[in-house]
């Protein structure tokens, strides 16, 4: 094979690949049940914000979930965290735990996926000969990728069917973290391929995506908790160490930078672009360094 | 012998509750920071102890310290550490020196300071007074005190006097009023007779100036400093180390705004970012109270105002530093018209009857409320319950428009059945069970 015909080559394999997933996904249950669950879960952020507020303004304890809500996040991260989440609405709060949920839905099922298809071979036996493993990582990540867009635009909608309907603002923030959301999803997902590269089993690929992106959630929970003496002390030690490779630091990081006006979020999001590329070019060269073997 | 033993028992247990009752905390000698530290709008007294982990000071703004020795000790009814600086205060000499991250080292010598806040319509301003102009300022308040004492004194003399005199001509008016004599001139004379005029105390300030006193002056750039004190004799006073941040004002000049509602007057909410946005179920007024606002790290200002404070280093507050002066709001939406609306003063009765509630009413200076002050000076923005969107622009006296000052108060409309739109929600799922009843048509499953 040619040297300059083969990144067309791979495209083109990736993209069959991508499609042939996505057909896969569309036809199985999971994703309209995970689908269900995303607009279920923002439905009742929006409506029950939309219950709490009285003739002077939002009170939480007029209803049982924004009660729970409130405890939850004031205790964990403080009535200034609070405060600033429902600055605008509910709809940041919404967007993000639907399409999170989404999101990591998406990226745990390719995570899965490669790493079987990694033990047994099947993708290019059975189907596609001419595909390599960097041709599965693309397509598992153009799937992510096109279901991610997807759902944005999905969640987006129905929001703002929501804000017509209870006349809620859907500002600036939530445009701002929808597109940082988005770049998120896409370095979680690289993160997952780099995962799936590395475990030799289905079962150790999933766990170890799991473990990390709990340990950089609870990372990045711990830096906005009011922890104090030791506990801090420990996860400023392991921030220190781990946060560069976290794309859920550069992302907060960038969120914040926007807020603050130091940096347009396009600027501010470029890391974790970086991040995403280097989780992708890790998995590509591990996937090569595999050569023919079991891909 | 058992009523013995309950009885010993008893006593044992109201032994301990009496020495658990009388037992003193334990006292710790330390090398202290002692601060006064200016918070934005006032100024706060706190200490940072031998193992406090930082001073925190706003940066490019006086605040005071000294370097003492006294006795701390931990009062667990409060949870708070407090100094015994009535056993041991010894306040040490020498100059501080602080280094930055960089290495350049700056020298604090001690200065005698003194400061005062002058009063204005809707907030103080605060004046720093250091070596001959804080004694300057210190001996004309003394001054000004001086004149007080000796004008009340004066004043007492008279006021006596003119009791006594009024007292005596009423008895003259009565006696002649009895024995049937004219008594008209007297009468007259009464009636003519004015009190004198009580002084009043010098108004100028609303925290008069203190005794000026001997520190550091902490009026820091940014940044980190390993501070400590050297003493005349060049050596390092051993506790007296810390680490001093100067942390800055962020925002500064954005407006937020305090909103009373008419049916709640003790909930104020607060709109204290540019983007956030009002949300009100109608039906209410809305008195609005523009302020200017600076934005601090969280833990730094609450450290700066109490030491021992925690807070969170990822998080910003906003901090309410003075009323917007003369300012007028311009309300767009609604009706459709463009409503005008002047800041006015307002008063807050509580209401009589069962209700026990508060209303709050248009200030009357010269009916209702003469000799008082109004309660609040506020917008009054009718929010009614059939508005969708009304839009508020601040502009100041010169009208301008205030940056940061513009809101939206949205009127949050909940239908009969709120739930209606979970049959979207639902849809998905129905998608999902066509696709599964295709997909088991065209297998044969």
């Amino acid at each position: 094979m040619k040297a300059a015909a083969r990144p067309r080559r791979r495209a083109h394999a990736a993209l069959v690949i991508a499609q042939r997933l996505l057909f896969e996904t569309m036809i199985g249950p999971g994703i309209y049940v995970a689908a269900c669950c995303a607009l279920l879960a923002a439905h009742a952020l929006v409506t029950e914000f939309a219950l709490s507020i009285e003739p002077g303004g939002f009170n939480p304890e007029r209803t049982a979930l924004y009660r729970l809500v409130y405890e939850l996040i004031v205790s964990a991260f403080g009535q200034t965290f609070f405060d600033g989440l429902f600055a605008e609405g509910p709809f940041v709060l919404a967007y993000t735990v639907s399409f999170g949920l989404l999101a990591v839905y998406f990226a745990s099922g390719s995570v899965t996926r490669l790493a079987m298809e990694r033990r047994v071979g099947a993708m290019e036996l059975v189907c596609y000969g001419p595909a390599d493993g960097t041709s599965c990582l693309l397509g598992a990540l153009g799937r992510d990728m096109a279901l991610s867009l997807c759902s944005a635009l999905l969640l987006l909608a129905f929001l703002g069917v929501l804000s017509l309907r209870h006349n809620l603002a859907m500002g600036p923030h939530l445009a701002s973290a929808a597109a940082a959301l988005f770049l998120l999803a896409f370095a979680v997902s690289s993160m997952g391929l780099l995962c799936a590269s590395l475990a030799t089993r289905a079962a150790s690929a999933a766990a170890l995506f799991t473990g990390l992106l709990l340990l950089f959630a609870v990372l990045l929970a711990a830096r906005y908790a009011g922890v104090t003496g030791y506990a801090r002390t420990l996860a400023s030690a392991l921030s220190g160490a781990l946060q560069w490779f976290s794309p859920l630091f550069w992302w907060d990081l960038a969120v914040r930078m926007a807020e603050r006006g130091a940096l347009p979020a396009c600027v501010g999001l470029l890391p974790l672009a970086a991040l995403s590329a280097s989780y992708l070019t890790a998995a590509h060269l591990l996937t090569r360094s595999a050569g023919s073997g079991p891909w | 012998m058992v009523k013995r033993l309950i009885a010993a028992a008893v006593l044992a247990l109201l032994g301990i509750a009496a020495q658990a009752q009388t037992e003193t905390p334990e006292r710790f000698e330390e090398v202290l920071w002692s601060l006064m530290s200016y918070n934005g709008r006032d100024y706060s007294p706190t200490f940072c102890r031998e193992d406090g982990d930082m001073v925190c000071v706003i940066a490019d703004a006086a605040s005071f310290t000294s370097i003492r020795t006294s006795l701390v000790y931990w009062w667990p009814t409060t949870g708070e550490w407090y100094t015994d600086s009535k056993a041991l205060n010894v306040v040490h000499e020498g100059r501080l020196e602080l280094r930055d991250r960089r290495g350049r080292l700056v020298d604090l010598e001690p200065v005698t300071y003194t400061y005062c806040s002058v009063h204005e319509r809707y907030s103080q301003v605060w004046r720093v007074l250091l070596g001959r102009e804080a004694e300057e300022e210190w001996a004309r308040y003394q001054g000004l005190q001086e004149a007080y004492r000796t004008a009340r004194s004066g004043y007492g003399i008279a006021k006596a006097s003119w009791d006594e005199e009024y007292a005596d001509l009423s008895a003259r008016i009565a006696s002649l009023r009895e024995t049937g004599r004219p008594y008209r001139a007297e009468l007259d004379r009464l009636e003519g007779m004015r009190p004198p005029t009580e002084p009043a105390e010098a108004s100028e300030y609303l925290i008069p100036p203190a005794e000026p006193r001997t520190g550091y002056v902490l009026r820091l750039p940014p940044g980190t400093y390993a501070a400590r004190l050297v003493t005349p004799e060049g050596l390092v006073l051993e506790g007296s180390e810390r680490t001093v941040v100067a942390f800055p004002r962020e925002g500064a000049g954005t407006v937020g705004y305090d909103l009373i509602p008419s049916d709640r007057w003790t909930k104020t909410v607060e709109s204290n970012q540019p983007s956030s946005v009002i949300y009100s179920a109608g039906g209410v007024h809305l008195y609005a109270r523009p302020f200017f606002q600076d934005e601090y790290n969280d833990l730094f200002y609450k450290k700066a105002i109490d030491n021992d404070a925690n807070g969170n280093p990822a998080l910003r507050n906003w901090i309410k530093v003075r009323q917007v002066e003369a300012a007028r709001i311009e309300v767009t939406g609604g009706h459709g018209a463009t409503l005008r609306v002047e800041e006015m003063p307002y008063y807050v009765e509580q209401t009589e009857g069962t209700a026990m509630g508060y209303a709050i009413v248009a200030f009357d200076a010269e009916g209702a409320h003469r000799g008082q002050d109004p309660t609040l000076r506020a917008f009054d923005l009718p929010v009614p319950t059939d508005a969708d969107t009304l839009r508020l622009r601040l502009f100041d006296a010169e009208g301008r428009s205030l940056p940061g000052g513009d809101r939206e108060i949205r009127v949050v409309k909940v239908a009969k059945r709120p739930y209606a739109t979970l049959l979207l929600v639902l849809i998905p799922f129905f998608m999902g069970i066509a696709v599964l009843a295709v997909r088991g048509r065209k297998t044969g499953i």
